[in-house]
């Protein structure tokens, strides 16, 4: 019954056959997609849509700059469409982009051009965070036009389409082309009717000439660009001054204005600031260095508005001027205008003492319940990994052994207002506690000035080290430690004498000094002193004479406290005024209280 | 025949056999471990069951899917575009860029899937519960109304928060339970909605029981009658229509009155907190996403641990919760170390433990006297206003420093005092942004200086014009639409503003 089976030859056929099928069924193509992506680049996107943009891939083409749009990088391209184009030419008096000079197209182009992608996040109130490949800032900002509202470049053109997203960047579509600036700074005062009288005093001063310098031939860097904040002839007539002639009567103190020490050439000078400042960028600062020597002008934003020098200044609030926002930004080729509404100028100030409560702030003082309460509380001036208080800035502010403000009820040690800043602090690097912490002082005028820590002294505390304005141009450093673990008898004088009438002097000698009235002393409200004049008590709240700071622009500087040696112990750290008192100026009074009474130097 | 072919032929017909049953099973596609909605829809428990997880929807997502809940979406939408909250450092970048108003369609805080899945549900009972009546006899028509009504409420709610955020929405009222229920919707005038929304609250006021004879937790965490009226008071309001509004406030009102133990307000006391938020089901509850007693409510991360994206606004203290600097005893029962905790800013509203299980506070009967408050302030009956909000602040033990007296006859007067107790008693519960644009739109934007006012103190100083002029153009105040559902429904129109 056994049997092989064998082919018999026409079935081999139909075996090949059925196999031959199979193979030309898995020959068939398939379509598999190669690329990675199917997103276009710029030049692809333009391709696209013809109807929008065939003027704008005409113009790439023909300024050759197509090639690098359309390959690999990161720009931001603000792309006119067609009918901006169109406009444009009209402007030029051309009848096809052909007729444009290739050179004029790739300045075209540059101009619209960014070498980052910022998207419409990044956009401010004043220069976009990158130069266009031209070499002028663009400014944005937004407009409503019959209830709608669109972001706005260069004052100029509306962009119609934002954050389109191509493969080598991002495109804003706007309706119009941009134009360069082609006007220095001085020529576009110059031409504005507004700004006659200025315009006389710049050139009169010689500042014309320095005004009148394209970016791109500037000698000197930092003054490639420049803001001006001026006064309009309207803004002086207010203050009085009704031409050049008056101006120059009130302050041309010599008969040479281009002297540098003629007040004309100050007030001029007073006016101009190194760098492209735009609106935006001046609400973020508090002060702008002038190309008068040593001179700022400070500012601040209130509302809506951005005031110049309005100052809080020994006590005394002085009204500021405000710029005139529908006549700013002004965008020039080497920088850029604003309009003050009134006059400013430097001011004259003299030199006075701070006496600076250093936890006087405004963060702090908002906390009602606690702000100068003795009651024991404390208020933790970290949080999330940053400071509370805008003037307070902590090596590490994520620190576990957070920096405090303490109101405190304690009667061994008294501080003025009850309230001192407690740290914990240590030298090296250390996860828990703060290295380095530094603040921001109250309004200096130039000049020098001694340095005065007033402290709570502990056993545990640590040894500080002072500096002035770290890491700018200004640092100085203070000579003089802060040792927190001093009493006041490490000036040598001990609770037998301190109640002698040299007592005082002889402290002070030796860099030391009482802050704190003691129960011997009597206001003139008849309010008594905090702490012992001698016995236990009376030498743990010493002030210590760090040195000589030598302040050079008036102007709210940074002191840091550095920790360089001690001991580390937390919380152990406890500063409660720092005194400036220019040379020339008492430096034993006037005294403190746990209160706010105040004790001047008694009348013998 | 030989022996062995008929064993081999037994054996296979014995193997045909074993085939021919176990292919019942092989055959039969129902999943073995669920219900299919043939098998569901028999009885009136079934209803329930459904109805139930329309409200558990709203306290956290089904399981498998990854999203925010929805009571994060209602916090962010009704707080971050105003100026009770701030962002923490640790804010995201989608956060930090609505707050500095750059807002595009990318922003994954403009998905709206977590609303539309508890819509979804509430469309399949609407969709599906009629059908029980012809399996069970013991369901009665007013037992299938009352559901009905419920799911209609919800659903509105739903919609309610959509076209305040978005205005013009898809508006699905059929389920999707299959794939031939996908279907590219297109988006409808807000207008639209809000009048469905109306007649959809008129049927539900008819049908929901006025208490469900069980817990209170129960008349608080399911919709009764006083939370449709409330709604639709809310709803009316919107829609500038006042009479209305005051109408459906009256009816509240009226039954308070006759129940003051089941609705009224908790006075005189700083335990307010406790009762109304960390107990729960107080009184003066008129509707609550039940958290308690295990649902996380999520807000830990948000609001309290230290990875926190919020913390209250800096400027509370200024401008809501005022101290008494005579006696700092003398507080609002609302404010400080209440809602939030002015030295660490922190919102404690939700409750500092985690997990924390405070209920979501849709409306309060607080709600229902301040909207008739305002209905009233515009209706020109000021004085009427003044004596409501003059009651209710005694109650809450509003202090002075944040008492205002407008002249009765000043409506913008009256309504910013309204706008600013609202502020005190909602604060951070997601009802900010909607009350500002609320009284900002009224009259055709009559009053768009309190959003320029808002945003101009909220967005730093470097944004500050340039987020103005977008305020100026009305349809910025409304979210764009996702651009993953933009990509995924070509029919949907996108905000012109976001174009």
């Amino acid at each position: 019954m056994k049997k092989i089976y064998r082919f018999k030859p026409n079935q081999g056929w139909i075996f090949m056959l059925i196999l031959l099928l199979f193979i030309t069924n898995s020959c068939k193509k398939e379509l598999y997609t190669q690329s990675t992506t199917d997103d276009v680049n710029i030049v692809g996107y333009l391709e696209l849509y013809p109807d929008q943009f065939s003027l704008m891939t005409e113009i790439l083409e023909r300024s050759g700059t197509s090639g690098y749009l359309g390959a690999y990088g990161t720009y931001t391209l603000f792309t006119p469409d067609n009918t901006a184009i169109k406009a444009w030419l009209v402007k030029l008096n051309k009848a096809s982009v052909a007729d444009v000079p290739v050179e004029d197209l790739k300045n075209m182009v540059k101009f619209h051009l960014l070498a980052d992608t910022i998207g419409t996040e990044a956009f401010t109130d004043g220069k976009l965070p990158e130069l266009t490949l031209y070499g002028q800032y663009l400014v944005t900002g937004a407009t409503n036009q019959n209830g709608s509202s669109s972001y706005l470049v260069n004052k100029q053109a509306k962009i119609t389409k934002p954050n389109v997203r191509v493969g080598n960047g991002v495109m804003h579509i706007i309706d119009e082309v941009l134009l360069p600036s082609t006007k220095t700074l001085a020529k576009m005062i110059e031409e504005s009717s507004r700004y006659t009288i200025f315009t006389q005093a710049l050139k009169e001063t010689g500042f014309y000439d320095s005004l009148n310098v394209e970016q791109s031939e500037a000698t000197d860097t930092l003054k490639r660009f420049q803001t001006a904040i001026i006064e309009s002839d309207s803004a002086l007539n207010v203050a009085g001054i009704s031409s050049y002639a008056q101006l120059k009567a009130k302050l041309s103190k010599t008969s040479s204005p281009k002297n540098h020490t003629d007040s004309l050439w100050l007030y001029v000078a007073y006016h101009i600031i190194p760098g492209a400042n735009y609106m935006a960028d001046i609400t973020e600062t508090s002060a702008l260095y002038t190309l008068a020597p040593r001179e700022i002008i400070t500012s601040k934003f209130v509302g809506q508005m951005i005031l110049l020098n309005d100052d809080d200044f020994n006590g005394v609030h002085e009204q500021g001027v405000a710029i005139n926002r529908s006549f700013s930004d002004l965008t020039t080729s080497n920088g850029v205008i604003h309009d003050s509404k009134n006059l400013f100028k430097i001011k004259v100030r003299f030199q006075v003492p701070l006496f600076w409560e250093i936890t006087d702030q405004p963060e702090i003082s908002s906390q009602g319940s606690i702000w100068r309460k003795p009651t024991g509380s404390t208020y933790v001036l970290t949080a999330n990994g940053a400071s509370l208080v805008a003037a307070y800035q902590f090596e590490r502010p994520s620190a576990g052994q957070t920096p405090k403000y303490v109101s405190t009820t304690a009667t061994n040690r008294y501080f003025s207002n009850s309230d001192y800043l407690s740290m914990s602090m240590i030298a090296a690097t250390n996860t828990a506690r703060n290295v380095w912490f530094e603040m921001k002082t109250p309004m200096l005028v130039k000049g020098k000035y001694k340095v005065w820590a007033c402290y709570g002294q502990n056993s545990n505390g640590p040894i500080l080290q002072a500096v002035f304005d770290k890491g700018t141009s200004m640092e100085q450093t203070m000579p003089t430690l802060l040792d927190c673990r001093q009493t006041l008898d490490a000036s040598g004088v001990v609770s037998a004498g301190a109640a002698l009438a040299d007592a005082d002097n002889n402290m002070l000698s030796q860099g030391f000094k009482r802050y704190m009235a003691h129960a011997n002393e009597t206001n003139v409200d008849g309010i008594k002193g905090s702490i012992p004049q001698t016995g236990t008590g009376w030498n743990v709240n010493p002030s210590r004479l760090l040195g000589t700071v030598e302040i050079l622009t008036t102007d709210r500087h940074w002191i840091r406290f550095t920790h360089v040696g001690g001991n580390t112990g937390q919380d152990y750290t406890w500063i409660d005024m720092i005194h400036f008192i220019p040379l020339d100026k008492d430096q034993n009074y006037p005294r403190f209280h746990k209160t706010a009474a105040i004790f001047q130097r008694p009348n013998l | 025949m030989s022996k062995m072919k008929k064993f081999i032929y037994g054996a296979g017909i014995i193997f045909l056999m074993l085939l021919d049953t176990s292919c019942n099973k092989w055959l039969d596609l129902s999943p073995q471990d669920g219900i299919t909605r043939q098998e569901y829809w028999k009885t009136k428990e079934d209803i329930k069951s459904a109805i139930i997880g329309c409200y558990s929807s709203l306290i956290a997502s089904p399981v498998g899917v990854t999203d925010r809940k929805v009571t994060e979406y209602l916090f962010t939408w009704g707080e971050i575009r105003a100026d009770m909250i701030s962002a923490s450092p640790l804010a995201t970048i989608d956060d930090k860029n609505i707050m500095e108003v750059n807002i595009v369609a990318s922003n994954g805080l403009t998905k709206w899937a977590a609303l539309y899945r508890t819509i979804n549900y509430c469309n399949t009972v609407l969709e599906y519960a009629p059908e029980v009546k012809n399996y069970d006899p013991t369901l009665t028509d007013e037992q299938l109304n009352a559901y009905m009504g419920e799911a209609l409420t919800l659903r509105s709610l739903m919609y309610f928060y959509l076209v305040r955020t978005f205005r013009d929405v898809p508006f699905k009222t059929t389920s999707t339970s299959k794939d031939t229920d996908l279907q590219e919707l297109g988006t409808t005038s807000a207008s639209v909605i809000l009048d469905q929304l109306v007649a959809d609250l008129k049927t539900a006021d008819l049908a929901v029981p006025v208490t469900y004879n069980s817990t209170i937790a129960t008349d608080k965490g399911r919709i009764t009658k006083v939370a449709v009226e409330t709604l639709l008071a809310d709803v009316y309001l919107w829609m500038e229509q006042y009479d209305n509004c005051i109408a459906e406030c009256n009816k509240v009102i009226a039954y308070s009155i006759a129940n003051p133990l089941k609705l009224s307000l908790i006075g005189g006391s700083n335990a307010w907190w406790t009762l109304v938020y960390y107990n729960g089901s107080s009184r003066e509850t008129i509707f609550e996403f039940a958290n308690m007693p295990s649902t996380d409510n999520g807000f830990n991360a948000i609001l309290v641990n230290s990875a926190k994206r919020f913390i209250a606004s800096p400027s509370l203290v200024e401008s809501v919760f005022i101290p008494d600097d005579m006696d700092l005893s003398n507080r609002d029962y609302r404010g400080d170390d209440v809602s939030f905790s002015s030295t660490s800013s922190t919102i404690t509203k939700f409750g500092v433990e985690n997990p924390s299980y405070v209920n979501w506070q849709a409306y309060r009967y607080s709600d229902v006297l301040l909207l008739k408050a305002e209905a009233l302030a515009v209706k020109d009956q000021g004085a009427e206003a003044l004596a409501i909000l003059s009651s209710f602040r005694t109650t809450r033990h509003a202090i002075s420093s944040t008492a205002q007296s407008p002249d009765p006859t000043d409506v913008a007067g009256i309504c910013d005092y309204i706008l600013a107790e609202r502020s005190r008693e909602f604060a951070f519960e997601g009802k900010r942004w909607y009350d500002l644009l609320r009284n900002a739109k009224r009259n055709n934007y009559e009053r768009l200086d309190i959003l320029l006012n808002m945003v101009s103190g909220t967005v730093p100083s470097t944004m500050q014009q340039t987020a103005m002029n977008k305020f100026k153009d009305v349809n910025s105040h409304y979210l764009p639409i996702n651009e993953a559902d933009i990509f995924a429904d070509t029919k949907l129109i996108q905000n012109p503003f976001y174009k």
